[in-house]
């Protein structure tokens, strides 16, 4: 049995395990407590700085300078005043797509009413998202995919996004001008958003004023993290995205999740394949279920 | 597949939220299957057409065959405890096995519900409660199995 699934769909596969492993490449990385929400990483991981960053992609685990980055925000997200005349606004680099901070953002309090991206920021993504890899092409592979991942993150979030328009984009210095142009021409105050430490170099250089989200240390051998259920199946994408496949095994039986089409990775779209009787009849009903849904939406009263 | 329908009532309260109601009708046909019947009780506003609608259309898309009705409540506790009595006492006397879920619809229209299906001896009488809030928009398979309790509420046979 086959199916796509949307990762906001994923509860109706996992629904059936109380605990299941996450295994790639024949390895069992993480262990998974459905009921409880909880991320455990299993045995010895031989790509901790892998597993950090699709646990911090997924927002099971945060940068560790979270709540000052969230207070910034909330400077940043006040109408001006009398006193404070000038617009106050967030401007965002590129790393903040790939690790699809925006979703971990919006789930951790709102995004800030005024967002900026620069188009030399999506062009970046999308030079990379476009520029199709093959599978045999490992690293290229991987960094097409992510791209593709980035991309979407930023179609999710496009709506409340607005673009500054560049003519000139050679890597990361012109982003970081691209923004200092704008507030100089446009009277806005932005507060740059990064993961990167040369970006932070730019931003210094520029007095652009900056924040440098601080990645967290890579997890350890047993250790464990308390997060939702929203996440644990973000997780499951943000893990596809990084292996292409992954399995799931559990009581319940034995699925796997590949994400290898450009059109899937956007829409955050994974393929479920499974031989467990149990899961592939809640499967079966997923045409179903995604017709009762959509009649409840365009019904939906006003 | 079509699934065949049960000897199984749903009696439930309306409330503009239709999710409650269809989750319930879901929550059902997870346990027995297809209902054969579905009665819905609903006070009279501006919305209430499109939600009977949409109640009945969505569920159709899983139950093809499965039969619904509408009943309008008065309005009154001891009136609408009447009219879920008649309901339920109707159903089981053409034999359906009856359950009454108490999630959707305003206090009075729950209470209004508990009552009449324990005066009537309903079946089953059952609450949905999802933990998370931002559920409350979301077809019941795809919530996180333990965020949903279901209670099945003393007073049912």
């Amino acid at each position: 049995m086959e199916a796509k699934l949307f990762v906001g769909e994923l509860a109706l596969l996992l629904n059936p395990y109380d605990e299941f492993n996450v295994v790639v490449e024949g390895r069992a990385v993480l262990r998974i407590d459905w009921q409880r929400a909880i991320v455990k990483v299993a045995g010895t991981t031989t790509d901790p700085l892998g597993l950090r960053d699709v646990l911090l992609e997924a927002g099971v685990i945060l940068p560790r300078n979270m709540d000052e980055v969230l207070g910034r925000l909330e400077d940043y997200s006040r109408s001006p005043t009398p006193e404070e005349p000038r617009l106050k606004a967030v401007a965002l680099d590129t790393n903040i797509f790939y690790n699809l901070f925006l979703t971990t953002l919006e789930e951790e309090r709102s995004l800030p009413p005024r967002v900026y991206v620069s188009k030399c920021v999506l062009d970046e993504i999308s030079s990379k998202a476009d520029s199709k890899a093959k599978p045999e092409e490992r690293e290229a592979f991987v960094s097409w995919r992510r791209a593709a991942a980035a991309l979407s993150e930023y179609l999710r979030h496009r709506h409340g996004l607005r673009v500054i328009q560049r003519s000139k984009c050679h890597g990361d210095l012109d982003i970081v001008r691209s923004y200092v142009n704008y507030a100089g021409s446009q009277g806005v105050d932005f507060l740059f958003l990064t993961f990167d430490v040369r970006s932070r170099s730019y931003a210094l250089i520029e007095a652009l004023p900056m924040i440098t989200l601080s990645t967290p240390s890579p997890p350890r051998a047993g250790e464990s993290f308390a997060t939702t259920h929203r996440r644990i199946q973000r997780l499951l994408y943000t893990m596809a995205v990084h292996h292409a496949s992954i399995t799931l095994t559990g009581s319940a039986g034995r699925v796997a999740l590949s994400l290898g089409e450009y059109d899937d990775i956007l829409a955050r779209r994974l393929t479920a394949s499974t031989t467990s009787n149990r899961i592939a009849s809640e499967l079966s009903l997923l045409g179903r279920y995604r017709k009762i849904r959509e009649t409840l939406r365009l019904a939906r009263p006003g | 597949m079509t699934h065949p329908v049960t000897e199984i009532a749903v009696v439930t309260p309306i409330s503009k939220n239709p999710y409650s109601v269809v989750n319930g009708l879901l929550h059902v046909f997870r346990e027995a299957g297809c209902p054969g019947r579905v009665s819905l009780l609903y006070m009279k506003d501006r919305w209430v057409a499109a939600t009977l609608n949409a109640i009945e259309s969505s569920f159709r898309n899983l139950c093809p065959h499965t039969s619904f009705s509408r009943r309008r409540l008065h309005g009154g506790l001891r009136s609408d405890i009447g009219q879920f009595k008649a309901e339920v006492e109707a159903l089981k006397g053409e034999g359906y096995r009856v359950y009454v879920n108490i999630t959707p619809g305003t206090k009075l229209m729950t209470l209004a519900a508990y009552l009449g299906a324990v005066e009537a001896g309903a079946d089953e009488i059952f609450y949905l409660s999802v933990e998370d809030r931002s559920y409350t928009e979301t077809l019941l398979p795809f919530i996180p199995r333990s965020l949903v309790a279901s209670y099945t509420v003393p007073g049912g046979r």
